[in-house]
């Protein structure tokens, strides 16, 4: 099946549908999949030593050779994964011709729960503005996916953008460690540092974070082509400018704010992803998979 | 500078230039409102670039309304006009003087055209400037005007005149042209009048003092210079003499003058007559000084001389390089003075003042050479060597020497008797009434002067000369003479007594003979201490001897009228020849003859028919006047002119290609419209290059 694009995620009814379709393509596009013989299938043998769980020891090879080994899966557990999804009003927002913020975020959202699902993950869902507006606590059915992504369709982004609470709730909530991923524009209302700093709260916390910024193209690079009284999504904030005369000092502003998000997260472990609405959706997934095996080594 | 517009209603538009500000203020009410994710950048960025983004936006504005306001202009049409001559409007028909100098001077050369050609060929130009409509008046000129036509319609016929002129030997005069140029223009009722003077701009040329000196002066008549030509080295002959006489020997004293301060190294200096070169010599002329030098060839006595001095220096004015003579090798005027009472001073003797006032001085012609000889030189002396013979207190006129002096006034010979203190008056008496016309009297003691009133008026003696000036000197006695018969007094004193007698000429004896009351030394008088003296021994002289300076009056300067009046009789008719064999006029009225066309420089060959038939031929030279200032070649300035004619509304500008533009620009002012469009779409690209979208 090919890789589906952001696109022509339009032609596609459900959000369930879309996920399935993008992670369905995403995985036949992958030459050694990570997944190969699912979650419980032999990888290879350990030679056993004190303390290992007897329960593991292949009693066959002790019978036939005489030494102890351990047999080894590559899956020997599974993951709890939280998603929190930012649903601010600044999400509303897409380039003509592209696919919303919020849209896009949410196919990525929905892509990571039907993958987490087929991996048995335990999905925990958070979306939030600068409330929670929607959060399932993690499960590992197939039911709960099911869930979240119906979840996650019926979301509407509206009022302003607050991550640093939103972390900082989820701190207090997640009480087993495991994988969380922020999914936002980090568009915080009291600044990045203030998100940055209850990511690393949530880091210190011993959960792996991977934090995909969402932006829309225009965004980023200001590519429009005449002058526009700015009108914040959020704020109500309106600024007069010409794309034309500002769009240099503009992508530089643009280029500190998602750098500053980049180096920070960086610096305490986090994995950062910045993607425009038009980027693939194999690279959240990747990023996601990637993030799993290392969990789980 | 001053503008004037040929569209005014079109500076209207200048009203549009409020355009570009009004589409800013409406652009920004209308500015898209976009719902955008996040302000807070934009505002940051917006922060950041707004002094930049004010700057751009003022530039732009600017460059907007400045291309609207010079499109406005452009379409109105506007016109620049020369600095301080007010707006003369464009399409009004205007008149013009042009002035074309032929001083000689424009004949000066660098080496490619001469200042004349090139003043020629820009008032060939200049005449294209003007349009159908305007009158044009044309003359060239020197020190007088030449070719001068009135305002005239007729390109072609202005145009024939301008190439059909010559330049002259004469000098610049600007009064002259001035003169022609105003009041050529007084006809015209144009507001748009000017004089232009194509000349070389020589210094001297300028001969007003106020502009009260010129005829029909108008203020508002611009006077334009357009100056021609590039002052250069120059040298040039400012006179020929005739030089101490050889025997059989032509000599000339050839003064070079150099003009320009920097001299001439190995100056070739030549005498031609009879279209050769007869005798050359190389000298340097210093720098700023004078070079005399003097050539001599041979010649036959008593014949006539044509000719010229020639220099080549590689000076830049070929005209003053040339003189030309016309003069008489004739016999020399000796003069025999017979001292009766030798002094051991010469100071004191007898003949001292007569030697003294008829001695040549070294610059002049030696017309006169006295010899001083005594009383025993009437016998010994070849008296026929003489023209005349002066008898200063010669105590007796023994029968030998009156014998001689018969044979010598039969031959035409002349004698002037001064008697003094050693004069016999018995053995006078005795002597031929022929020879001394006076029977002597006693010495009167009584102070006296002459009277003037009581010269005879047919004496040709009294007109060479001012007779009045003879009443200075003072006498304290004289010698009473009674007049013998046939004989005149032809001057007397106040009291009546004769002061100086003539003696009657007959067939036989054709020369004259003239008796004085006085002596010739201060013995009864100051007569010889008084500046009439020395003239008028020198006329007593030419009229005894006959003759005439011919040297003196057979030259010239170029323009002069040259006149003569022949004694002999009526004249009839007469013709010239003159440079280039062409045939000049000459005006004959009440006996005299005056040739008036001399402008060029050269030899002039006169020919008189008198009443009786008799033919008189006579050349003389006509010279540039090189010690004028024309040959100086300095110019006058703009400021000169503006000072002379106490006006600012002059202009100077080069003659050359450049001419019309220049011109044009004067006359008219310029058109600057394409200019200003020009001006206009580069700022409009200029605007695209900078400019964004319109806020």
């Amino acid at each position: 099946m090919p890789s589906i694009k952001p696109a022509d995620l339009a032609s596609l009814r459900g959000l369930e549908l879309k996920a399935r379709v993008i992670v369905d393509g995403f995985l036949a596009g992958m030459h050694t999949s990570p997944l190969k013989g699912a979650s419980l299938d032999f990888a290879e043998h350990r030679e056993y030593s004190a303390g290992d769980d007897l329960r593991k020891l292949d009693w066959k090879v002790l019978g036939s050779k005489d030494k102890l080994f351990i047999r080894q899966y590559r899956e020997e557990s599974t993951l709890t994964a939280n998603i929190l999804l930012d649903v601010s009003g600044s999400m509303n927002y897409s380039s003509p011709g592209l696919i919303k913020k919020n849209e896009y975020a949410a196919a990525v959202a929905a892509s990571l729960v039907y993958l987490m699902s087929l991996r048995q993950d335990r999905i925990g869902f958070l979306a939030f503005s600068d409330i929670i507006e929607k959060m399932l606590p993690p499960r590992a059915s197939y039911g709960q996916a099911s869930a979240v992504i119906k979840t996650i369709e019926n979301l509407l982004p509206s009022g302003k953008t607050a991550v640093f609470r939103t972390l900082e709730t989820a701190g207090k909530l997640f009480k087993k460690r495991g994988l969380v991923i922020l999914i936002s524009d980090l568009y915080d209302s009291k600044g990045p540092e203030e998100a940055m700093k209850y990511l690393r709260y949530l880091a210190s916390k011993g959960n792996d974070l991977i934090v995909f910024q969402i932006l829309d193209r225009s965004e980023l690079g200001l590519d429009l082509d005449e002058p526009f009284l700015f009108e914040g999504l959020e704020d109500k904030d309106v600024i007069l400018a010409n794309p034309e005369l500002i769009r240099h000092e503009y992508r530089r502003v643009m280029e500190e704010f998602t750098g500053y998000f980049a180096k920070e997260c960086s610096k305490y472990g986090i994995d950062y992803r910045l993607l425009d609405n038009t980027a693939h959706f194999s690279v959240p997934l990747r990023a996601y998979l990637a993030r799993r095996e290392k969990i789980l080594k | 500078m001053n503008f004037s517009f040929l569209a005014p209603y079109m500076l209207y538009g200048l009203l549009l230039s409020g355009i570009p500000v009004l589409i800013h203020l409406i652009s920004v009410k209308k500015a898209k409102i976009l719902k955008f994710p996040e302000t807070r950048f934009v505002r940051l960025a917006v922060t950041r670039t707004q002094k930049k983004l004010k700057l751009l936006q003022l530039l732009l504005l600017l460059l907007r309304v400045l291309a609207v306001i010079l499109l406005a202009l452009a379409f109105s049409r506007v016109v620049l006009n020369p600095p301080k001559t007010g707006a003369a409007k464009r399409e009004e028909p205007a008149a013009a003087a042009l002035l074309l100098d032929s001083s000689y001077s424009m004949g000066c050369s660098a080496g490619g055209k001469t200042a004349f050609e090139e003043a020629k060929d820009s008032c060939l130009a200049a005449l294209k400037v003007f349009h159908e409509e305007d009158r044009v008046a044309f003359c060239s000129f020197s020190e007088m005007v030449k070719d001068g036509t009135g305002l005239e319609f007729d390109r072609e016929k202005l145009g024939q005149k301008i190439k059909s002129s010559k330049l002259t030997g004469m000098k610049t005069s600007l009064k002259a042209a001035l003169n022609f140029g105003y009041t050529a223009l007084k006809e015209s009722r144009s507001a748009n009048k000017q004089i232009i003077v194509f000349t070389d701009a020589a210094a001297h040329g300028i001969n007003i003092a106020s502009p009260s000196e010129i005829k029909d002066f108008d203020a508002d008549v611009k006077v334009i210079v357009a100056s021609a030509g590039a002052a250069g080295a120059n040298c040039g002959i400012t006179a020929v003499l005739p030089a101490a006489s050889l025997p059989k020997m032509a000599g000339f004293n050839i003064s070079v003058k150099d003009f320009s301060g920097k001299g001439a190294e190995s100056a070739e200096v030549s005498l031609y007559s009879g279209g050769e070169r007869k005798v050359f010599g190389k000298d340097d002329i210093p720098a700023g000084g004078t070079l005399s030098k003097a050539l001599f060839f041979p010649v036959p006595e008593d014949s006539d001389l044509e000719g010229c001095a020639g220099l080549s220096c590689g000076d830049c004015l070929k005209a003053d390089d040339r003189f030309y003579f016309a003069s008489s090798v004739k016999r020399k005027k000796n003069v025999l003075l017979i001292d009766g009472d030798p002094k051991l001073s010469q100071f004191n003797s007898e003949t001292f003042f007569l030697q003294t006032a008829l001695s040549p001085e070294v610059s002049k012609d030696p017309g006169i050479i006295p010899s001083v000889a005594a009383p025993a030189g009437l016998l010994n002396l070849d008296l026929s060597a003489f023209k005349v013979i002066f008898l200063c207190n010669v105590e007796e006129i023994s029968p030998a020497a009156e014998r001689r002096l018969d044979g010598f006034m039969q031959e035409g010979g002349n004698i002037v008797f001064f008697p003094g203190d050693r004069v016999d008056i018995k053995a006078y008496s005795a002597v031929s009434r022929n020879i001394f016309p006076a029977a002597i009297g006693k010495l009167s003691r009584s102070e006296n002067t002459v009277n003037p009133l009581t010269a005879a008026p047919e004496c040709g003696l009294f007109k060479r000369f001012d007779v009045f000036g003879l009443m200075k000197p003072k006498f304290y006695g004289n010698l009473d003479l009674i007049p013998a018969a046939g004989a005149n007094v032809l001057l007397a004193f106040r009291d009546g007594a004769p002061f100086l007698i003539e003696g009657g000429r007959t067939a036989r004896v054709p020369g004259r003979t003239l008796v004085f009351s006085v002596p010739a030394d201060r013995d009864l008088g100051d007569f010889p201490l008084k500046p009439v003296f020395l003239p008028f021994t020198k006329a007593l002289v030419e009229y005894l001897a006959g003759g005439e300076d011919t040297s003196a009056k057979s030259q010239i300067k170029c323009g002069e009228v040259f006149k003569r009046e022949p004694g002999g009789g009526r004249v009839k008719s007469a013709s010239v020849i003159g440079p280039d064999n062409k045939t000049i006029n000459a005006e004959v009225s009440d006996g005299k003859v005056l040739v008036k066309d001399t402008e060029e420089p050269g030899i002039y060959k006169l020919s008189i028919v008198e009443a009786g038939g008799t033919r008189l031929a006579e050349s003389f030279a006509v010279n540039v006047d090189a010690s004028s200032g024309e040959s100086a070649l300095e110019k006058f300035g703009s400021f000169d002119l503006k000072a002379a004619l106490k006006s600012k509304r002059v202009e100077f500008i080069k003659c050359g290609p450049g001419l019309p533009a220049e011109l044009e620009m004067i006359v008219r002012g310029r058109e600057i419209s394409s200019l200003l469009l020009l001006a206009a779409l580069c700022l409009l690209a200029i605007e695209g290059a900078v400019a964004v979208r319109k806020l």
